[in-house]
C-alpha cells in the first residue's frame, strides 16, 4: 500500500529510475524538492531539459557538445597529425586533464560486445575510417580504449581496419602505477606490466 | 620442522546452523565427532570458503546464512610461520558483504585467495576420477587459484571471451557476416586459453611429481601413477610454451572454424580440458577398480598439498570432511600418516571409534549437537 499522494509517488517513481537511486534516497531527494524554493525547483527542471535538449554529439569527433562541432574539434591550434580514439566522452575529460595529448580525438560511444547485442556496427568506427580517409596530413591513430576485455577487443578490431591504410596504429600502456613501489604492486598488474616492457 | 598454516581461532556467527560458535583450534590435529546433519561439515565449509571465498556446496552465498536471520559473520585468525593473519568476512541479506584483512576493508573477494590456503577433501572427491571432465578443470582451478592471482585473472577473462565469442558464433546464424570481429574475439581467447593451458599443465607436471609416490606408499609399491593432460578435451600435444602453445590452438580452431559456425558455440579450448590417470599405464577412469580409483584420488589429495607447499612454502590446511568411513583400513593408514606429519588437519566423521590410534596423541576432540560444539578432549 502507498503511504504518498499519488503525485508523490510518481516523483519519487522517477527519481528511482536514475543511476545509484535506490527507494530510500528517492524519498528523500523528493521530500528536498518539497521543502526548498519553488524557484530552485523550476532552475533545476529547466536545467535538465535544457541540457537535454541542447547537447548532441559532435559531427566530427563524437564528443558532446552544444554546437555542429565540439570546443576541440573547434580547436584550431591542435595538432591534426594524431586522432585519439576513445570509448566515451569522459576518457576525453581523462586525457584533456593530462594537458599532454595536443591531437583531436574520437568517441566511439561504446566497446564491441556480442553478449549485450553490441557489434562494430553500433559504434562510430565507419565514421572513424572516413575521417582517416579524409585527412591525408595524419600520422598516428592511438587507441585509449578500456584495458577490459570489450575495450582490448575494440582496440583489436579498429587497429585491424586502420593498419591497410598505412599509418601508424598504437595502443596505449597498461602496467605500473606512478609513485608506488613495485613490491606494493598486485601480480596481475605486474605481470602485465612485464609483458608490456620495451627495450630502452 | 615442517612450516605450516594453521587457524588458530574460529568465529562464525549464523553461519549455517550455527548460532555463535567460537573455536580455538589445535596446531596439529582437530577431531570433530558428531550424528549426521549437526554441523560437521558447516564447519569445514566455514574455513574452505575464508581460503576460497566461495562454498564447494552452493554457488548462493545466501543460502549460508542461518534461518531466520539477516546475515553471517565469519572470523578467522590464521598463523603462518610467525606471522599471524586476520580474516574478517560479513555478509548480510540487505547490504553489500564486508571483507577485511588484517583490519583492512577490502573491496574484491578475490583478495582472500592466499591468505589462508586449504584442501578440502569430501566423499564427493572419489568421483574425481568417475565424473565428468568439469569435476576435474574444478579441481585443478581451486588449486591454481589459490596459489596464482595470474592464473585467476587469465581464466576469469578467458571465460569472459568464450562467452563473447560463442554469442558472436550464434549470432553469424551459419555465416560469417563480420570476419574481423570474429578474429579479433578469437585472439583473446587464444591468448588468454593458451596462458590458462599453459598452467594448468604445469600444475599437473608438478602434481604427477607428488602423487606417484604417494601412491606407492598408499598401494604398498606396486603400481605406477602417471597423469596425463588433455588440452583442450583432445590427444593432442599443444607443447610447453605459451608461443608454442598458441600457434597450436589457433591451427585447431581454424580446423574447427566449419563445425563451430555450424553449431554457433566455441569447440575448443580451455573449457574442454580434461586428464586422464594411467596406473601402470591403464586408465583408471575405464578399468581401475574402486579401490585403485580411491588410492588414486587420495595421491591426488595429498599431492595438492606438496604442489600448494611448493609453490608458496607454506602446507595448506587440511579439511577431511567424513572421508574415514568411506576407505579401508591400508587407505586410511596413509592418510593418517600425511595426518602426522605437522600439517594442521580438521577431520569429522560420525563415530569416534574411526579415530582410534589417533586419540592417544596431542588432539583436540570435539562433539557437535545441532550446532554446538563440546570439547570432549584438548
Amino acid at each position: 500500500m502507498s503511504y504518498f499522494p499519488e503525485h508523490l509517488n510518481k516523483l519519487i517513481g522517477e527519481l528511482m529510475k536514475l543511476p545509484g537511486i535506490g527507494p530510500k534516497s528517492a524519498q528523500r531527494l523528493a521530500f528536498h524538492l518539497l521543502n526548498v524554493d519553488r524557484a530552485q525547483v523550476v532552475e533545476l527542471a529547466k536545467a535538465m531539459v535544457y541540457a537535454k535538449d541542447r547537447t548532441r554529439a559532435c559531427k566530427r569527433c563524437f564528443n558532446i557538445t552544444d554546437q555542429e562541432l565540439c570546443p576541440i574539434c573547434r580547436d584550431p591550434r591542435r595538432d591534426d597529425k594524431q586522432i585519439c580514439v576513445v570509448q566515451d566522452t569522459r576518457d576525453v575529460v581523462a586525457l584533456e586533464k593530462t594537458r599532454e595529448f595536443k591531437g583531436y580525438y574520437h568517441v566511439l560511444q561504446g566497446a564491441i560486445s556480442p553478449m549485450e547485442g553490441i557489434g562494430p556496427e553500433h559504434l562510430r568506427i565507419k565514421e572513424l575510417l572516413q575521417r582517416v580517409q579524409a585527412n591525408p596530413q595524419l600520422e598516428e591513430v592511438i587507441l585509449a580504449t578500456n584495458p577490459n576485455i570489450e575495450g582490448e577487443a575494440t582496440a583489436m578490431y579498429v587497429a585491424r581496419l586502420l593498419k591497410p591504410l598505412g599509418l601508424r596504429v598504437t595502443r596505449i600502456a597498461h602496467g605500473l602505477p606512478v609513485g608506488g613501489d613495485l613490491e606494493y604492486v598486485d601480480e596481475v598488474t605486474l605481470s602485465r606490466a612485464l609483458e608490456g616492457r620495451r627495450e630502452i | 620442522m615442517i612450516v605450516a598454516m594453521k587457524v588458530e581461532h574460529l568465529t562464525l556467527r549464523n553461519f549455517r546452523n550455527y548460532a555463535h560458535c567460537e573455536l580455538e583450534l589445535h596446531p596439529r590435529l582437530n577431531i570433530l565427532v558428531g550424528q549426521n546433519a549437526q554441523g560437521k561439515t558447516n564447519l569445514l565449509e566455514s574455513v574452505h570458503f575464508l581460503s576460497t571465498g566461495r562454498s564447494h556446496r552452493t554457488s548462493n552465498q545466501y543460502d549460508l546464512i542461518r534461518w531466520d536471520t539477516t546475515g553471517f559473520f565469519l572470523h578467522a585468525r590464521i598463523k603462518k610461520r610467525n606471522v599471524r593473519a586476520q580474516i574478517d568476512f560479513r555478509l548480510d541479506a540487505s547490504r553489500k558483504r564486508e571483507l577485511k584483512i588484517n583490519g583492512i576493508p577490502e573491496r574484491k573477494l578475490s583478495s582472500l585467495l592466499g591468505v589462508l590456503n586449504s584442501v578440502l577433501f569430501t566423499p564427493e572427491d572419489l568421483q574425481l576420477l568417475k565424473g565428468p571432465p568439469a569435476l576435474r578443470r574444478r579441481f585443478l582451478d581451486i588449486e591454481l587459484s589459490q596459489v596464482s592471482a595470474v592464473y585467476l585473472y587469465a581464466l576469469q577473462q578467458y571465460n569472459r571471451a568464450l562467452i563473447q565469442r560463442n554469442n558472436l558464433l550464434r549470432s553469424f546464424e551459419g555465416k560469417v557476416t563480420n570476419p574481423v570481429a570474429l578474429e579479433t574475439w578469437t585472439e583473446q581467447l587464444v591468448k588468454y586459453g593458451a596462458r590458462v593451458t599453459r598452467l594448468r599443465q604445469q600444475a599437473l607436471k608438478a602434481l604427477a611429481k607428488y602423487a606417484a609416490p604417494s601412491l606407492h606408499q598408499i598401494s604398498g609399491g606396486k603400481e605406477k601413477l602417471s597423469l596425463i593432460y588433455r588440452p583442450w578435451g583432445l590427444k593432442v600435444e599443444c607443447g610447453e610454451t605459451e608461443s608454442e602453445i598458441t600457434r597450436v590452438f589457433w591451427e585447431i580452431l581454424q580446423r574447427q572454424h566449419a563445425n563451430e559456425l555450424r553449431r554457433g558455440v566455441t569447440l575448443v579450448g580451455p573449457h574442454r580440458d580434461d586428464f586422464v590417470s594411467l596406473l601402470n599405464g591403464i586408465d583408471v577412469r575405464e578399468f581401475g577398480s574402486q579401490g585403485q580409483q580411491r588410492s588414486t584420488v587420495l595421491a591426488l589429495k595429498m599431492a595438492e598439498l606438496a604442489f600448494m607447499y611448493e609453490i608458496t612454502g607454506n602446507y595448506p590446511v587440511l579439511l577431511l570432511d567424513d572421508v574415514l568411513s568411506e576407505l579401508d583400513e591400508k587407505r586410511r593408514q596413509a592418510l593418517l600418516y600425511e595426518v602426522d606429519h605437522g600439517i594442521q588437519t580438521i577431520i569429522t566423521g560420525t563415530e569416534a571409534s574411526l579415530f582410534t590410534g589417533l586419540r592417544d596423541k596431542e588432539v583436540l576432540v570435539a562433539e557437535i549437537v545441532n550446532g554446538r560444539i563440546s570439547i570432549v578432549q584438548q
